[in-house]
């Protein structure tokens, strides 16, 4: 019972004695679960219609979100952030620390640790991907939906480059893009998010591939998930010895465009964000066995080698099997072969220091709902006592 | 699928084909061949079944087994023409073929011949559609084109061993200068083949590069003979080559791909072995064409000498016999059949005669269980992977669970009611694998992604037995809602079935939480990331939070024991959605197709489960009200 506070009804330390035992009830407990439920119901049929980003970005990740343009819905983030506390509530003033509890509060103990560790995976993790070709080696990975700026000096043929990444920033036209350590000054005269090359170039053409030096770009609406989405921008460059240029960059093209300096020719492109990896990769060889007489893989599997700092060695990515080194873990994504012949395999890459949380909490959550069970055999549960319905 | 365009060609060679009717002849080793087929090596009897059932939507042709049918269409297939074995289900379909609608919509070859230039016509316009976005009559003209396309494989799989109108010779001396047989009717591409290098050397001085041969105008009867066999012969090697049915492992160790009879009568480089296997396939296919049991029988054996001694390490002898008994057992269509009993016999034991009636059912649900034990241990042997790795064989597992589940139940309460609801459960569940086992195979292989006996044991396992728990708790929760309406004052029968409920949910509860977390832990494994709002992960999700609400709103005193059972009720259709009703949605909200049964059905249950659930609510509601007031 809550009693109204007749001397000063602003005193907080009263006022949270009074108000905080209510987080703690089962009922916002029941009322969180059922939207949660609903949320997954609702989110599930959603994503049939327009992918999983989507569903997730409205339903899953979000606050909130507002359905018919104006009446609000609390997002899944909102509903666990409230029972997270109400939980942490529970277990300060209502819980009761008994033998016969014991298992209960570990289980909830465990879930507990399970919402926190979802918190700090959604923050703080990772994901990329990373294509090779065989023979082929990286030490950055890809992100599936950002792109950047990418600028370096013709070092020659078969020289290694030296590439700076610029972010795109804003997208807003007439916005200045710092190139000077090049000798240049760049205008973003346009960026779209989602577009394709245009008809001065078509696929095939003489002038297809000079996109990026004379093409036109043309504008898609964006897809529903951004890792459909190829980007575009137009810049200006202007050379120190004034030379200015218009280049068109397609980022679904791997040849860069160039203009010549004092300095020497500079490339320019625009390209998937590239992430650091803590080491080189190197895709020996890459293998897709099927079932004989079906096209039905039976297994992907990718031989690797594992390059850097006077450390070399060789290891086998498959399905199931990932590549646990320095904090990163390479999954064998998927596989294409290209007109030509050449096989190339994809990696997931993903950095998440918080990836073993889920598995403490499994435990507790499991070792908890055990002792409650084993308990309870024992006779210590109580009974629920059934009156008529 | 091929264009049936390049088949039409196969029919009209068909017309030359004139043979001995079979007698019956006895196919127990034909049953044992091991066949490569759909990735694994499985003995011909499955195929047989696994064919007609695709063709014909049955297993069984006319009360005869399948490999009955299947020996007719291969060596005798103008025999099988007026078999009523192919199945059109959409009448739109057959009116667009030209035919008239036959009983039980199943067409012969026969009929259906005249219309495959329609067919094919159709079948490639429909093709050009989106998948989702077909009408269920080109789905259904697609499929048709396809099982047709099929069945000419099977009829022609052993064309090379019978006399063809193709292969005649005009002149009888070209038929001695070439040592061929000298005879009126025409030859076999077997026996042209015999003889092809004496052809080959006539013809290669008439045709030569930069046209240096004789003028066809000059060419002997001889040269004519022998070039248009030639021709012939080379039409039909480039046509068959890769026909069906891969009776024969890999010659090389090189490969994993089998051979088929036309395969090895096409080999570049054939050595006496290969020979030797040409020839009792030959003789399987006159001896049982000629209805001689004993010939056919030694032939067969002579043939199965050939692959045992080619197939050492590619299959096991073992795990075709278990297949072989495991079809012949069919112990999950048996088992369903206990569990109906045993419904039948619990339910009279709990109205009339209780005393011989009750242990009779739990006879009948252990029966049902341990066929379905054998079942799936025949499964695993056969297959050598993890028991549930499809559809299909969640469903035969979940229902094995609730048996043994109610059987574990009535041993602790006593009361009948374990029994009842385990064999009801179980019974329901099987009634549901039935609609998806007309894929076929349901022994299949793993995709790359699945390929992990671990996981699937583990996670997969799990989940089922969290369905299970959730299934049968929903059982008892309308028990416990009929029990109520019918008399609420009742208290230790309400009780029990409170109590059971309560259990029972709660297995399901801790083992679906388990599983999903396992799916979890394998997904990270597999993929980088724990969780990803994917539907089948947001089913598991569901399941597991709806059980929790009902075990967090009972405390709370939200709920009582009729909000438990309603709860539990429900319980079920959150299950349904989980199981199936996902793997609908990629499909169900776009198109209309044949697959929409499911989704009719499903959408059938729910609203018959709305109207119990209101009907007995209102009863027991309306009892309360009317209490009260007294």
């Amino acid at each position: 019972m809550i009693r109204r506070m007749t001397a000063s009804p602003k005193n907080p330390i009263a006022v949270a004695r009074a108000w905080l035992p209510r987080l703690a009830s089962l009922k916002i407990a029941v009322i969180c679960i059922f939207l949660l439920l609903v949320l997954t119901g609702w989110g599930t049929i959603y994503q049939a219609e327009h992918g999983l980003y989507a569903a997730q970005v409205r339903f899953f990740n979000s606050w909130y979100f507002l359905v018919g343009g104006f009446f609000p819905v609390p997002g899944a983030q909102a509903v666990m952030w409230v029972l997270f506390v109400n939980m942490v509530a529970s277990m300060l003033f209502r819980v009761k620390y008994t033998l016969a509890n014991s298992g209960n509060i570990i289980t909830h103990t465990g879930l507990l640790v399970l919402l926190a560790g979802s918190f700090v995976t959604f923050q703080y993790a990772q994901e990329s991907y990373l294509p090779l070709k065989e023979r082929e080696m990286s030490n950055v990975s890809l992100d599936r939906r950002n792109w950047e700026l990418a600028v370096w000096a013709d070092p020659g043929e078969g020289r290694q480059k030296k590439i700076s990444a610029f972010a795109v920033g804003s997208g807003q036209a007439g916005q200045e893009i710092d190139f000077s350590e090049f000798g240049l000054k760049a205008v973003l005269r346009a960026y779209y998010r989602n577009c394709e090359p245009g008809q001065e170039a078509a696929p095939g053409a003489p002038g297809h591939g000079e996109a990026q030096s004379g093409g036109k770009l043309v504008p898609r609406r964006p897809s529903s998930d951004p890792e459909d989405n190829v980007a575009g921008a137009v810049l200006n460059l202007v050379s120190a010895g004034g030379v200015a240029k218009e280049v068109f960059l397609f980022g679904g093209l791997e040849e860069p465009a160039s203009i010549e300096t004092a300095g020497g020719k500079v490339m320019v492109a625009l390209r998937k964000k590239r992430h650091p990896l803590p080491f080189t990769l190197k895709l020996l060889d890459v293998k897709k066995e099927e079932y004989p007489g079906t096209g039905i893989a039976r297994t992907y599997q990718s031989d690797v080698e594992i390059l850097g700092e006077g450390m070399e060695r060789k290891t086998r990515i498959f399905m199931n099997n990932p590549l646990r080194d320095k904090g990163y873990t390479f999954f064998q994504s998927s596989y294409f072969v290209d007109q030509r012949g050449k096989e190339t395999s994809v990696f997931a890459v993903v950095e998440n220091k918080g990836r073993l949380i889920p598995y403490i909490a499994s435990a507790m959550i499991f070792g908890g709902m055990v002792i409650h069970f084993v308990l309870m055999l024992f006779g210590f549960g109580k009974r629920r006592g059934n009156h008529t319905p | 699928m091929k264009t049936l365009k390049t088949l039409i060609a196969a029919i009209s060679l068909n017309l030359g084909l004139g043979l001995a009717s079979a007698k019956d002849v006895p196919l127990e080793g034909l049953k044992s061949l091991p066949v490569l087929e759909g990735g694994r090596v499985k003995p011909l009897d499955t195929y047989a079944r696994v064919t007609l059932l695709q063709l014909s939507s049955k297993s069984t042709f006319k009360g005869r087994p399948a490999i009955d049918w299947l020996a007719r269409v291969m060596f005798t297939p103008t025999q099988a023409v007026d078999d009523a074995i192919f199945r059109i289900n959409n009448t739109d379909v057959i009116y667009a073929l030209g035919l008239e609608p036959q009983e039980g919509s199943r067409y012969t070859f026969a009929l259906l011949g005249p219309a495959i230039g329609k067919l094919s016509q159709l079948a490639d316009k429909a093709m050009k559609v989106d998948e989702k976005k077909r009408t269920p009559v080109e789905s259904e003209i697609i499929r048709v084109a396809n099982n047709l396309s099929l069945y000419l494989g099977i009829m022609n799989s052993f064309l090379f061993a019978v006399p063809h109108s193709d292969f005649r010779l005009e002149d009888p001396a070209t038929a001695k200068a070439l040592g061929l047989p000298e005879r009126e009717g025409p030859y076999s591409y077997l026996e042209v083949r015999s003889r092809i290098k004496v052809i080959t050397a006539l013809t290669s001085t008439l045709m030569t590069e930069g046209g240096h041969g004789k003028s066809p105008t000059a060419w002997s009867p001889e040269e004519m003979g022998a070039f248009q066999l030639a021709q012939r012969y080379d039409n039909w090697s480039e046509h068959y080559r890769s026909f069906p049915i891969h009776l024969v492992p890999p010659l090389d160790k090189g490969t994993e791909m089998w051979l088929s009879p036309w395969g090895m009568a096409t080999l570049a480089n054939p050595d006496a072995r290969a020979e030797a296997a040409l020839a009792s396939i030959k003789n399987m296919v006159d001896a049982y064409a000629a209805g001689k049991s004993d010939e056919f029988a030694a032939a067969v054996v002579g043939f199965r000498g050939f692959v045992n001694e080619g197939g050492t390490g590619v299959f096991k002898e073992r795990s075709i016999g278990m297949e072989i008994l495991y079809n012949a057992l069919d112990p999950f269509y048996r088992a369903k059949i206990l569990y109906g009993f045993a419904i039948l016999a619990s339910l009279l034991s709990m109205l009339f005669f209780r005393k011989w009636l009750h242990p009779v059912g739990m006879a009948l649900l252990g029966a049902g269980a341990l066929l379905q034990f054998v079942g799936i241990g025949l499964r695993i042997g056969i297959s050598g992977q993890a028991p549930v790795t499809n559809l299909f064989e969640t469903f035969v597992f979940v229902a094995w669970t609730t048996a043994l589940l109610g059987l574990v139940l009535e041993f602790y309460q006593r009361k009948g009611y374990g029994l009842f609801v385990g064999a009801v459960a179980a019974f329901c569940i099987m009634l549901l694998s039935g609609k998806y086992d007309n894929d076929g195979d349901t022994i299949g292989v793993l995709v790359a992604v699945l390929n992990s006996n671990f996981w699937l044991t583990t996670h997969v396992i799990t989940i089922s037995l969290g369905y299970a728990g959730f299934c049968l708790a929903g059982v008892v929760g309308h028990i416990w809602l009929i029990q109520a309406a019918i008399n609420r004052h009742d208290a230790e029968k309400l009780e029990t079935l409170d109590r059971m409920t309560y259990a029972v949910m709660a297995f399901g509860l801790v083992f679906a939480f388990i599983g999903t977390v396992l799916g979890g832990i394998w997904a990270d494994q597999s993929w980088g990331r724990f969780w990803g709002w994917d539907p089948k992960e947001n089913g598991a999700l569901m399941i597991v939070l709806w059980g929790i609400l009902i075990f967090h709103a009972r405390p709370a005193k939200l709920i009582g024991p009729m909000g438990m059972a309603a709860g539990s009720v429900i319980g079920i259709i959150v299950v349904m959605m989980a199981w199936f009703g996902i793997n609908l949605l990629g499909v169900g909200l776009h198109s209309y197709g044949f697959t929409s049964g499911v989704a009719n059905a499903l959408a059938s249950y729910v609203g018959a489960e709305a109207v119990f659930l209101a009907v007995t609510l209102f009863v027991i509601k309306r009892s309360m009200w009317m209490g009260a007031r007294a």
